[in-house]
């Protein structure tokens, strides 16, 4: 499904990522953890092609195609999408005319036919419902105002609405309490299909009790440093990344 | 290229050839009035740069283009054409002037609500010409009160041209108490004859004590040659009235804009003003409001969306001259290629106007790295009593939102599309009208959509 390759990228001459190799099959869901600054986003933001990183090397392989050379709508249109770390927000544009605008460029560009007004609320309810969100975010402008959790909860909101193919989910879990954590959880289980892979970036095992990932990798500087089981969650839980990380971070 | 001089010469010998035609000529009050303008304008001459009030729009740079003045028996225009050239009409009273004259076969005025007058300022000078007197006769508008004391005619010298040779535009009465259901729409169109045209609309609005009325002026039309659009509208806002006063200027790249806005306001009144202009190869909107009594309420608003070689300036000055007043002014720019865009907005506060509050904002985004924007809010507060607020910005559009839309799989085109309508979106639905604000976004999407 998604291969990448001896991936280096640089951000400001700033070396980032120094050889990122991973291969995330159909249905797949991996976790990627690792210590602060370790390049986890700079690796999400170049998946769903985001200006601004000089590839130095290597290359990322999505159904057979290289992804590099698209752009971030092209991506999009394929079936990427990315759960912001930091959701943006968008002054004077409402969530509804966000949401259907995006949903209809896709499926305009994936040959489905577009939503109506009506076909479109009646979507975005069932998935409100889902994610225990009310209907008034809708008109509320993209993320102004909202609180942590309630930046979260719209990208999963989004990402339920876009129906990817391979989701990347950038600590998606920071920033909600108990409850929120399991509902939005449950939203991306419900999500997990055989033909839809997904990437979760997170700094506690605590979220992958919920959803149970298929692998961990350790990020640490740049590289894979560690891959496993989920069970290698539960070590790093208990004994930190000094092993990887150590003082030259 | 034409000189100052024989531009003077020649406004003179035309004001001698056509001032026993204009309406009211036989007013005495008014020939002298005509006369004294003229005189003014000969005096002062165009603006030039070096006038602070127009240090942003060099007239000279033009002057040899400087054309005729419009005739009555201007081209045909088909109706089709204005609808066309509308976009959508909105249900409103309606009166077509095309350079400046009236045309009663494109007009619609419809039927008329007990209290309200839409007619011309030669009817009105025969039937009412004291109210005439009273409103247009008085130059008020003719000269800038400097702090110093001074008063200077210099800025003002497009205004007494305007008062000296204009024909007479729409006079618009609304009596006390009455709140016309529909707006009203005044439509000036220029069509540009062999050798260009001048034109001097004029329009005189008078809100009766306690009335309310909506205005919509549009400015359209434009052909190959130069032509120049000197416009004057002057309002009245009587005590306790409201006032909601739109204009979208949008002639040609060929077109040659300039406007004065005078508006006076009554105590206790209310005047919410829009200027959406994407039109004019060079376009100065000017809105100057005295707020006379207590307690006025003031709304000044502009978006100017420019591209190519697109010269927009706008001017602004509230004057606060009676206690409790508030004043409220967003404009906002969209500057794309070449455009270069001018925003000098000036509030001041007399020393009487104690309790004033006063907010300014001017932004501009910067679509091209040609674009160019001035910028500079100002606050003159003359006593302590205020709260007062101004800021400005200019930058371009915000990365990060542009990739966050463009990550949900929303195309580069749509996505600069939602950011700029977001921008300009926010002085759109300050309008107290909901069928304006859906105007207005129209032309925003026609402008948008003509990007090269
Ligand atoms: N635009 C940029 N300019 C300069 N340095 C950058 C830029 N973007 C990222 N970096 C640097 O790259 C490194 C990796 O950042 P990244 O955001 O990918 O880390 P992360 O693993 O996601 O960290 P966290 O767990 O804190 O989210 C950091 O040292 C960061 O400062
Ligand atoms: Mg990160």
């Amino acid at each position: 499904m998604l291969e990448i390759m001896d991936l280096h990228a640089a951000v400001d001459g700033k070396q980032v990522l120094r050889g990122v190799n991973l291969k995330i099959g159909p249905g797949e869901l991996h976790a990627v953890m690792g210590p602060n600054g370790s390049g986890k986003s700079t690796l999400a933001y170049v998946l769903s092609g985001r200006d601004g990183y000089d590839i130095e090397r290597g290359d990322i392989i999505y159904d057979g195609k290289s992804l590099l050379e698209l752009a971030p709508e092209k991506r999009a249109e394929e079936g990427i999408f990315l759960a912001f770390q930091y959701p943006v927000e968008i002054p004077g544009v409402s969530n509804a005319t966000f949401l259907r605008t995006a949903v209809n460029c896709v499926r305009a560009a994936r040959g489905q036919e577009e939503f109506s007004a009506t076909q479109f609320l009646k979507e975005v309810r069932m998935k409100l419902k889902a994610l225990e969100m009310t209907e008034e975010v809708l008109s509320r402008q993209v993320n102004v105002g909202f609180s942590g959790g309630e930046k979260k909860r719209n990208e999963v909101l989004q990402m339920a609405m876009l129906e990817p193919r391979f989701a990347v989910l950038d600590e998606t879990d920071s920033g909600l309490d108990i409850d929120a954590l399991k509902i939005v959880a449950d939203g991306v289980n419900k999500l997990r299909r055989s033909d839809r892979s997904m990437l979760i970036i997170t700094h506690y095992q605590r979220l992958l009790d919920y959803i149970v990932p298929d692998k961990v990798h350790v990020l640490a500087k740049g590289r894979i440093v560690r891959s496993g089981g989920k069970e290698l969650a539960v070590e790093l839980e208990e004994k930190g990344y000094s092993e990887f990380s150590g003082a030259a971070l | 290229m034409l000189t100052a001089k024989s531009h003077n010469d020649f406004y003179f010998e035309h004001f001698g050839n056509i001032k026993s035609d204009l309406p009211g000529a036989k007013l005495q009050w008014l020939s002298r009035a005509r006369t004294e303008a003229i005189e003014r304008f000969l005096d002062c001459g165009y603006p030039t740069m070096n006038v602070e009030e127009w240090k942003h729009t060099n007239l000279l740079k033009q002057s040899d283009s400087f054309p005729v003045m419009g005739e009555p028996s201007v081209n045909e225009v088909a109706e089709r054409d204005i609808e066309a050239l509308l976009l959508d009409s909105i249900p409103s009273h309606r009166m077509v002037f095309v350079n400046g004259f009236f045309c009663q076969r494109l007009s619609d005025v419809g039927a008329l609500p007990a209290g309200l007058r839409l007619t011309t300022a030669g009817e009105m000078l025969v039937e009412q010409p004291e109210l005439m007197e009273e409103h247009w006769g008085q130059p008020w508008g003719f000269l800038e009160h400097r702090l110093s004391g001074e008063e200077d005619p210099k800025p003002h010298s497009m205004v007494a041209l305007n008062m000296a040779l204009s024909p007479g535009g729409p006079v618009i009465h609304v009596d006390r108490d009455v709140s016309p259901e529909l707006p009203i729409h005044l439509v000036n169109v220029v069509v540009s004859e062999a050798s260009g045209v001048m034109s001097q609309p004029r329009t005189l609005l008078i809100a009766g004590e306690g009335s309310g009325v909506t205005l919509l002026e549009t400015y359209i039309g434009g052909g190959v040659q130069p032509h120049m659009v000197n416009a004057l509208t002057q309002v009245r806002v009587m005590k306790g009235a409201t006032v909601r006063h739109y204009k979208h200027q949008g002639e040609g790249s060929n077109s040659f804009h300039l406007a004065t806005n005078l508006v006076r306001l009554d105590s206790g009144s209310t005047y919410s003003g829009c200027v959406f202009s994407n039109g004019g190869g060079i376009s100065r909107n000017e809105a100057r409001v005295r707020l006379e009594g207590q307690r006025g309420d003031c709304t000044l608003d502009g978006i100017y969306l420019g591209r190519g070689q697109q010269h927009m300036d706008n001017w602004t000055r509230v004057d606060h001259v009676a206690p409790y007043g508030e004043t409220r002014e967003m404009y906002k720019g969209v500057l794309d290629e070449k455009a270069e865009g001018a925003f000098q907005g000036k509030v001041r506060i007399w020393p009487e106007a104690i309790a004033s509050r006063a907010q300014q904002l001017n932004k501009n985004l910067l679509l091209s790295e040609d674009a160019r924007a001035f910028s500079k809010p100002e606050l003159e507060i003359l006593n302590d009593d205020v709260q007062c607020a101004h800021g400005s910005t200019i930058g371009d559009l915000d990365q990060e939102c542009l990739f966050y839309l463009r990550s949900r799989g929303v195309d580069e085109f749509v996505a600069r599309k939602l950011l700029i309508e977001a921008f300009v979106g926010e002085v759109i639905d300050r309008a107290p009208d909901v069928p304006i604000r859906a105007h207005f976004r129209k032309l925003f999407y026609q402008w948008f959509s003509q990007a090269s």
